[in-house]
């Protein structure tokens, strides 16, 4: 009997415990995110708090307001991301000195909040909000959030204004003529400098949260019509795939979404500079927009993107069309010039005229290295001297340069380490690389590909190298499109080799923009009439 | 069953062609001993002889635009005829991958890598187009039309450079060799470069637009590469003369003599630029078809699983075919047009032949059975 009874007690006991454990469990920030806004004020305002936690620049400032000062109200912000003046002039000071709420008070509480809403907050953006989690969100991104006692939502009104960079002359991309504009870290300039440029109804800005930690804004910007829907909702899709925790910079995206993780060349483009972008995407292209990158990516991209400036199109076309070509030339020395001296120099001597062959040997007697050995080591140096100058800060760097370049090189050639040849070759390879700054990075790897290949087979070698490039480029896929279509002559070759006029270029790239595919109806060369001065 | 899905634009089909048989007239050995000076009239002969050939090639092609030439012979002959027939088209194009490659290794191993045994170039090009080959076609046939421009503008510049030592008198007497090595090289020329067009039929069915301008753009690259080949032989006859018919690659030799400022004196790297290249392309069409006619022979659902067997296949088949270049040359000259004249010409022929009459009988029987309704 005892026994029994015992029983039952422990039972019962083990039940209030478990559902002690049960209530305490409510307490973790998943399930009090998910509670809504009570309209207690001070109940909400603990659940704050404990999702929150006790961070100093979060501000909790409870205040009363109303015509008797009878209503208790609370704003919720953090320092640093609001801005001040908008809080006090524009929410505090129209609430506390404001209005008076008395006859609206005692009709119903939705309706004042109504009021308070239309006709007391000097902002242009005021959402409601009835979830506690969706409440810190808006927070965490720089709004401000109005809690008041006996309403059940929270008012969350747009006071984003934050210290941000300015608009300023980007450093990678600098150009002679053109627009000297770039993109900042700032989400919201980045799309107004897209959107000021593209004035049509038509440029979409879909809007996408990506990273669990960080919340990234990241936005999709198309123009509708144009850009191919394929292309745009596979960007979407993968851009949803993404499931990381944090987004630092479009870098990250680019490298979540590309097409060819395993390949040297990049597949999505990227660029610095919004006339780059607003032209990329008005040929049909899909740019994404990061918050805190102000590196804007465009896809699908084409290998012959690497190959056009901004600038080729706001100069006129003969000279554009010559720097293009001199691009594609500076492109092919920058991965094959060492090669082929090597080449040259250890297995087809005969190739080499007679008296360039003897000041070669002259060059090289005495260095205790072999040629590719020679090659290697200084293509090395060269590498370690660009990634040293970029890292450094910039008065030191142009010394660690000088050092690098003229004392050292000067000093091994003297010494008799290495022949004067070669270094005049790596020299000519590292100022190449330059021209073409996209494929600066697959550059560096393709050349020392090519090296191994010419000193070990030669001509041959460097045939193979520079075939089995080919393959690999013809088997690239940029979203569907392939990577190398331009330069294979069955595309759209009005902007790929030479650049025609701009009334000469009547289409859009074939492929990237299905729809809409006529740029201009010019097609002839403007030809002005000269209207003489009428005399009346 | 569709082993390849992958599309090519007519373009892309009509230059494959232009530098498949382009890349033949690099190794134009075989007709000049024959022929001498007038080999440029075997050029215009064989254009000739072949209209009626690529009219086989077309109209089988349209008559089974969804098939490769190995579904046409199972279609044709039934299933065991049709298995039989193949079996000599497979063993064809696997010879002509082999002689190709072994012509890439001889060259290579003659003028480039003297000291290198033939077997680690033949290997690592088998590699490389074995590479390519497992892309697809898209690949395979991506960079034609760049190859074509290539190859187009530095026969100009090869002509302009030689321009000074070329002697047209080398060209007389014209109509003086016996009638017996005319018919020789026209016979060679329409099997060797020419005939090898019938390996497009395995390609055909993956052209766009096939259904409208696949005749034009079959005609159109067989006279754009016959032009091509005219010319390369008038520069070599004209700037050779007599020593054309001593001399295993013509072109080669002559490109040597050239000269440019005179510092620029080497430009027959040019032409070993070329020959890489070109025999990258025709290796790869070649070994592709090869592959893809056993997997539609056994009804493989992919090729891909075949490309190692078949690649090891080659290297020892192009190791062990010949035992020199002279064989080979004899041979190229002697027998294989024999051999190739049968696939090429031959059997294309008869099962264009059995297909209409199939078609006819089929056509009777339907109007009797219609009749006999009635």
């Amino acid at each position: 009997m005892f026994n029994f009874i015992t029983k039952k007690l422990k039972y019962g006991l083990r039940r209030a415990q478990e559902s002690k454990v049960e209530t305490a469990d409510v307490k973790s920030n998943k399930e009090i995110e998910e509670l809504p806004i009570t309209g207690r004020l001070s109940a909400d305002l603990e659940l704050t708090r404990k999702v929150m936690g006790t961070s100093s620049d979060i501000k909790i400032h409870e205040f009363r307001y109303g015509t008797n000062s009878e209503l208790k109200g609370a704003l919720i912000f953090i320092d640093g991301l609001v801005n001040s003046d908008m809080l006090t002039q524009g929410i505090l000071k129209p609430l506390i000195l404001g209005k008076n709420l008395n006859s609206y008070q005692k009709e119903s509480i939705a309706k004042t909040l109504d009021t308070v809403k239309q006709t007391i907050l000097c902002s242009g953006d005021v959402t409601e909000k009835h979830l506690i989690g969706e409440l810190v969100e808006s927070v965490l991104s720089g709004d401000t959030a109005f809690l008041s006692e006996g309403f059940d939502k929270a008012l969350i009104i747009s006071t984003k204004g934050w210290d941000k960079r300015s608009i300023s002359e980007p450093q990678t991309e600098s150009v002679v003529r053109g627009p000297r504009e770039g993109f900042t870290e700032n989400f919201r300039t980045n799309t107004a400098l897209l959107r000021r440029r593209i004035k049509s109804p038509n440029l979409r800005m879909d809007h996408l949260t990506i990273g669990e930690k960080t919340d990234t804004n990241v936005c999709v910007a198309y123009i509708e019509g144009v850009a191919d829907p394929g292309i745009v909702e596979t960007v979407k899709a993968r851009l949803k795939s993404i499931s990381a925790d944090a987004i630092l910079d479009t870098g990250y995206i680019e490298q979540y979404i590309e097409d060819h993780p395993f390949s040297m060349f990049p597949t999505i483009g990227y660029s610095e500079k919004p006339d780059v972008v607003t032209a990329r995407i008005l040929e049909g292209r899909v740019a994404i927009i990061a918050d805190g990158s102000p590196f804007v990516l465009t896809a699908p991209m084409l290998f012959i993107e690497s190959f056009q400036s901004s600038e080729d199109y706001y100069i006129r076309p003969f000279h554009a069309s010559m720097i293009r070509i001199l691009r594609y030339l500076a492109f092919f020395i920058s991965i094959s010039a060492p090669a082929i001296f090597i080449a040259l120099t250890t297995f087809h001597q005969e190739l080499i005229p007679t008296t360039l062959l003897f000041t070669i040997a002259a060059a090289r007697e005495g260095t205790p290295f072999p040629t590719f050995l020679e090659a290697i080591i200084l293509v090395f140096s060269f590498e370690i001297l660009r990634e040293a100058g970029i890292r450094l800060p910039r008065p030191v760097g142009q010394a660690i340069s000088i050092v690098g370049a003229l004392i050292m090189g000067e000093a091994a050639v003297s010494a008799g380490l290495v022949g004067a040849p070669m270094v005049i070759v790596v020299a000519i390879t590292a100022v190449a690389s330059f021209a073409v700054p996209e494929q600066t990075d697959s550059a560096a790897i393709m050349r020392i590909i090519l090296l191994i290949l010419a000193s070990s087979f030669g001509g041959f070698g460097i045939a193979v190298g520079f075939l089995g490039i080919l393959i690999h480029l013809a088997s690239l896929k940029s979203f569907g499109i392939p990577y190398c279509s331009s330069l294979t002559f069955n595309h759209n070759m009005q902007d790929s080799f030479v650049r025609m006029p701009l009334w000469a270029m009547t289409k859009r790239p074939k492929g990237i923009a299905n729809e809409d595919i006529i740029r201009n109806d010019m097609q002839i060369p403007p030809s002005p009439v000269y209207q003489p001065p009428s005399n009346e | 069953m569709k082993v390849e899905n992958a599309k090519i634009s007519a373009t892309q089909f009509m230059f494959s062609i232009v530098i498949f048989i382009r890349s033949s007239s690099l190794l134009s050995a075989f007709f000049f001993s024959i022929t001498k000076q007038d080999s440029w009239l075997i050029v215009l002969f064989g254009t000739v002889v072949c209209i009626p050939l690529l009219w086989v090639y077309v109209a089988l092609a349209k008559q089974y635009p969804d098939k490769s030439l190995i579904q046409i012979n199972d279609e044709v002959f039934g299933r065991i005829g049709g298995k039989i027939v193949s079996v000599f088209y497979i063993w064809f194009f696997f010879t002509l991958t082999t002689l190709n490659l072994r012509d890439l290794g001889g060259f290579v191993n003659k003028s480039i890598m003297i000291l290198t045994p033939n077997t680690v170039i033949i290997s690592i090009f088998i590699i490389l187009c074995a590479w390519s080959v497992y892309y697809g076609l898209e690949v395979v046939t991506r960079y034609s039309i760049v190859f074509t421009i290539i190859s187009t503008a530095i026969l100009i510049v090869s002509i302009l450079a030689t321009f000074n030592i070329m002697n047209f008198e080398n060209f007389l007497p014209i109509f003086h060799q016996p009638v017996n090595s005319y018919i020789h090289g026209t016979h060679i020329i329409s099997t060797i470069p020419f005939g090898e067009l019938v390996v497009f039929l395995m390609i055909a069915p993956n052209v766009e637009g096939k259904e409208k301008g696949l005749a034009k753009y079959f005609y159109g690259g067989f006279f754009i590469a016959a032009l091509l080949i005219l010319l390369v032989i008038l520069r070599d006859t004209a700037v050779l003369g007599n020593m054309l018919e001593f001399l295993s690659l013509p072109s080669f030799e002559a490109l040597r003599l050239a000269t440019l400022f005179e510092t620029i004196s080497h430009i027959e790297i040019l032409f070993a630029v070329l020959l890489i290249l070109f025999l990258f392309f025709k290796i790869s069409i070649l070994f592709y078809t090869s592959i893809l006619a056993v997997s539609h022979f056994f009804k493989i659902k992919s090729y891909r699983p075949l490309i190692l067997p078949a690649s090891a296949l080659i290297v020892v088949y192009s190791i062990t075919i010949f035992e020199n270049v002279i064989m080979h040359t004899t041979i190229s000259r002697g027998t294989a047009p024999f051999f190739w004249a049968f696939i090429e010409m031959i059997l294309p022929f008869i099962t264009l032949m059995v297909s209409y009459i199939k078609k006819a009988i089929k056509k009777a029987a339907g109007s009797s059975k219609e009749a006999s309704a009635a």
